[in-house]
Parts: structure tokens; C-alpha cells; sequence
């Protein structure tokens, strides 16, 4: 099978065989590789984590129209994501983690000729880049080719969140080229425009591509000549480096005093964390488990104890984020925060909407935990219960599920705004539309309000 | 002349004139370069009739020297 997102580059193509991730080569991009193995490169970027592991093939025929000069096998990560669904601090890695593979290939005579985030995978928290055909030649003198989509794929997103307090988030959703410097450039008018870099990388960009849109074709084309030395451009990079790796998240965050000020999501705590170990032992396959509204990842952190690999998704970029540094701080290595909103999940989209996958095509659970979710869809966003429990089911084959009563503290909260008549939530209800769906494992009342369930779908 | 196949991802006009001018002394010459180039041409267009026959008699003798 040809990966539907690597069409890009027609040197390279990815494909798929008998779960074998391999790449075909073309002529010069073949060389290419061959040298960056040759020198060593190839080794170090992946001794130190840069690029993911990959090894040169003999045993595999590409399909026809795939480039077969070489060909490359790279290791299967199992969690693909989009920028979109990372948190500020995974963004800011990622930017580090291009300017690092490139600052290394530079002392080598080498450069990575695009820098698009979507070269970058999140294996647990620990980011690396799969598209190993990037690497092209730089010698003595060149230009960062990548430069401008650097930019608009790292730094206007993340400029964006620090500098504007606005999660770069919603405006990746569905995008496969960033934030477009000329918008950054209006949206941060007036005082905004003061901080580190948007003088530089914000406004003369976006100065000059207007004037460059004016240029006639011979001086297009002289300025396309141009060149610098590669200390010039490594010190372009070092630059950005230390310009990024300070900015920190300005946008606010619904979970911060989260657990402290609502005491009631957190009742009966001791008595959850139980049962959803209790239940996570007792599933059928313990592959891959999804904590649904993960918030800080109390329980994601518990379903990581039982299963190959557990990604926590949350819409609130400030929980996602402080779970990422609190699994990177642990040293967990299964475990994946991602910024994904359960109500709108990341579609298709790009080339004919199949260049990247949606969400809910990428990830497939045999598990997946709804703890404190389902009074703030039912109840907070108006979707009725029989929807979320065919969601629910749809979603993985088993759940632990916690379902608060309408008397609950919480759910009165939520619901106490709502003018317009809810649709049916109770505890029968939920129960009647699960048995007709599948089984109850097991039941458990943790309080007076809340209950937890253990089901399988039939 | 540069490989079309492998500039599928087009550096933009604009973001290659920011590097030159992030890029100290170097990105001076460049863009001083630049300069004298585009007043040469401005020259030469005054005495001769359109920029289309000049980018045409440059791309032929691209060719040719390349041959």
C-alpha cells in the first residue's frame, strides 16, 4: 500500500508492506542517502534521537511507480499525530528537535530540504523525524530552503500562543501549512509586536514577501541564485534556537486549579483509580488504551501500568501539557498526551482530503477509559446520552465509563445554564442503551452520584 | 542551474531575502549583489526594448552554456 501523504517529494515515496514501513529512492535522493550513511551522519541522527531508527533493504520490490533506486525500511511507530493535537510544549520540541537534526547535518556538509512538522512523530513524548529522504546536500554554500516553512509550521504557532495568549491549537485544525506569517504579522499589531524575534522573523518577512510578489522574473529569479556559507545559515539556526527554546505558553487554561477548586470530580478518587485498575487488568487485549478527557492523567498514568502503549486526549492545551511534562519528568515511554476535543476530533484533510487521516482512522483502541466525561457532553454540550453511548462503543470494544448522576454537585453546576430542555439522562437510561450495544462487566457505585461501569461491545 | 526535482518545496522570494539579511556580512554581500544586478538590468532596459526578449536571450544562453 502507497502512503496517500508522501506524494510531495517524487524522489521519495512511502509504502507499506506486511507492516513494513519502507521508502523507495530515486537516483540523486539514493546517492544522497547513501552518502549520509557513508559519513556517518545517518548513525548520529538517530543515536541521538533525531531521526527515527531506519536501515537500508535488498529483500523488498517496491510497487510499480515507486521509485526503487533504494530502498529503506524505518521502524513502526505506533501513535501517529498532528501538530494540531500537540500541546505548546510538544510544538516547542518539535521546532528544537528540526533546528538540532539540521545544525547536525550542517557540520556535515548536509541539510534537511524541507521542515515541515509532519515529518515529526511522538514516540510516548519523546518526538522524532520519520521522514528520513529529507536530508539533501549543502556543501560549502547554500541556502536554508526550509526556512520559511520552518516559520509557519513552528515558530508563527508558537509566537502565536506566547505572544498572543491564543492556542496555536484551533488554528492548525485541518491546515497542513502552519500559521501564515502575514497573519501573525496582524494579528500581533500594536504592543504585541515589541517581544524577541517579530521584528526579524514577523514583520521584515512579511515586508518583504509583499515585495517580493511585485519582482519581476529575472530578479526572482537572481534572488532563487543566492547563497550564504553554512556557518552563516548554522548561525541563523543557533539563533532561532535560543529564541524558541525561552518562549513559554501565554494562552489560559481551563484545568489549572482544576482539581482544587472542584472537588467533586475528584470524589471518591481511591475508589476509581481501583476499578479502573481493576477493570484494565481484566481486558481482553492490552494493546493500545485511550483516556478520554485525560485532564492532568491521573488515570491515564494507572491505564499506562497495564497496556502496551495509552494516549491521553484533552481539549484543554494546559492539561495536555502539563501531562507531557509530567510523563516526561516520570519517564514514562508508552504514554502520548494529545490535544484532541472528543466532540470534533481531527478530520481528513489536505490533497484530495486523504493527505492526512482523521483522528478516529489513526487510532485504533481495544480500550478506552470516560471518566467525569459524560455530564459534561450530555449535560455541558447538549449531545443526548443514547449518542455518547454509541460513541463509547463505536470508539473501543471495552470502556470503564463513570456515570454522575443528574443530583450530582457537578452536574448540577454544569447543567445550571442550560435553559432549553435536556435530553433524557439517567443512570437506567445509560445502562439500557449499553446492554443494547453490548455487555456490563461490572458495576460499581463509588458515591452517592457516581457510578462506574466496565463494558464490552457484543 | 538547480535541480527542479529536488526544490519541490520552493524557498519563497521573500523568506530567502530574510535569511540574507539575518545572515550578517555574508547576507549583505548577497543582497549588495542583488542590488547591482537589478540596476545593471535597469540599465539595459532603458536602451533595449522588453524584459521578456532579455529573460528570453538568458535563458538561451543558459542552455547553451550548459549544454
Amino acid at each position: 500500500m502507497i502512503e496517500s501523504g508522501s506524494f510531495r517529494d517524487p524522489t521519495a515515496r512511502v509504502f507499506y508492506q506486511d507492516d513494513r514501513v519502507l521508502r523507495g529512492l530515486a537516483g540523486e535522493a539514493a546517492e544522497i542517502d547513501a552518502a549520509a550513511r557513508s559519513t556517518g551522519l545517518m548513525d548520529q541522527l538517530v543515536e541521538k534521537g533525531l531521526f527515527v531508527k531506519n536501515w537500508v533493504v535488498d529483500d523488498v520490490k517496491p510497487p510499480a511507480g515507486i521509485p526503487d533506486q533504494a530502498v529503506i525500511e524505518s521502524t513502526r511507530l505506533a501513535v501517529m499525530s498532528y501538530p494540531s493535537e500537540w500541546s505548546f510544549s510538544m510544538l516547542r520540541d518539535a521546532a528544537l528537535l528540526t533546528l538540532d537534526a539540521n545544525l547536525l547535518c550542517l557540520e556535515k556538509g548536509f541539510i534537511l530540504k524541507d521542515a515541515s512538522a509532519f515529518n515529526i512523530v511522538f514516540d510516548g513524548v519523546a518526538p522524532t523525524i520519520i521522514d528520513i529522504a529529507s536530508i539533501d546536500k549543502f556543501g560549502e554554500r547554500g541556502i536554508w530552503t526550509a526556512y520559511g516553512q520552518f516559520c509557519d509550521h513552528f515558530l508563527a504557532p508558537i509566537m502565536l500562543e506566547a505572544y498572543a495568549g491564543i492556542p496555536f491549537q484551533r488554528m492548525l485544525h485541518g491546515k497542513t501549512d502552519g500559521v501564515p506569517i502575514g497573519d501573525l504579522n496582524r494579528l500581533l499589531r500594536g504592543r504585541a509586536g515589541i517581544h524577541k524575534g517579530i521584528l526579524t522573523h514577523v514583520r521584515l518577512r512579511s515586508m518583504l514577501e509583499r515585495r517580493a510578489a511585485g519582482m519581476a522574473t529575472a530578479e526572482r529569479r537572481d534572488v532563487g541564485k543566492a547563497s550564504l556559507p553554512a556557518s552563516a545559515v548554522a548561525g541563523t539556526m543557533k539563533k532561532l534556537r535560543d529564541l524558541i527554546a525561552d518562549l513559554e505558553s501565554a494562552a489560559p487554561s481551563t484545568w489549572g486549579d482544576y482539581e482544587e477548586a472542584l472537588p467533586y470530580e475528584i470524589e471518591a478518587t481511591d475508589a476509581k483509580a481501583e476499578f479502573v485498575r481493576e477493570a484494565a487488568a481484566a481486558a481482553s487485549s492490552h494493546d493500545l488504551a485511550v483516556d478520554v478527557g485525560a485532564n492532568a492523567g491521573l488515570f491515564t498514568r494507572i491505564l499506562s501500568e497495564q497496556f502496551t502503549r495509552v494516549i491521553g486526549i484533552d481539549n484543554d492545551q494546559g492539561a495536555i501539557d502539563a501531562l507531557y511534562d509530567s510523563t516526561k519528568e516520570a519517564k514514562l515511554d508508552n504514554l502520548t498526551p494529545l490535544v484532541v476535543d472528543i466532540t470534533n476530533p481531527t478530520p481528513a484533510f489536505g490533497w484530495r482530503g486523504k493527505e492526512r487521516a482523521a483522528f478516529t482512522d489513526r487510532v485504533h483502541p481495544t480500550f478506552s477509559a470516560w471518566l467525569a466525561v459524560l455530564h459534561h457532553l450530555c449535560l455541558g454540550i447538549g449531545i443526548p446520552l443514547t449518542e455518547v453511548v454509541a460513541q463509547i462503543f463505536e470508539f473501543s470494544e471495552e470502556a470503564v465509563v463513570e456515570f454522575v448522576d443528574l443530583a450530582d454537585p457537578m452536574a448540577q453546576r454544569i447543567s445550571a445554564s442550560r435553559t432549553s430542555d435536556l435530553a433524557p439522562y439517567t443512570r437506567d437510561l445509560f445502562e439500557e442503551t449499553a446492554m443494547a450495544h453490548g455487555e456490563i462487566l461490572t458495576k460499581v457505585e463509588v458515591s452517592d452520584t457516581r457510578t462506574m461501569y466496565h463494558v464490552r461491545s457484543r | 542551474m538547480l535541480d527542479p526535482v529536488l526544490l519541490y518545496l520552493d524557498p519563497g522570494t521573500g523568506a530567502t531575502l530574510v535569511q540574507l539579511a539575518l545572515a550578517g556580512t555574508a547576507g549583505i554581500a548577497g543582497l549588495t549583489k542583488l542590488r547591482m544586478n537589478k540596476l545593471r538590468r535597469k540599465t539595459r532596459t532603458q536602451t533595449e526594448p522588453s524584459e521578456e526578449i532579455l529573460n528570453a536571450e538568458e535563458m538561451a544562453e543558459e542552455a547553451s552554456s550548459s549544454e
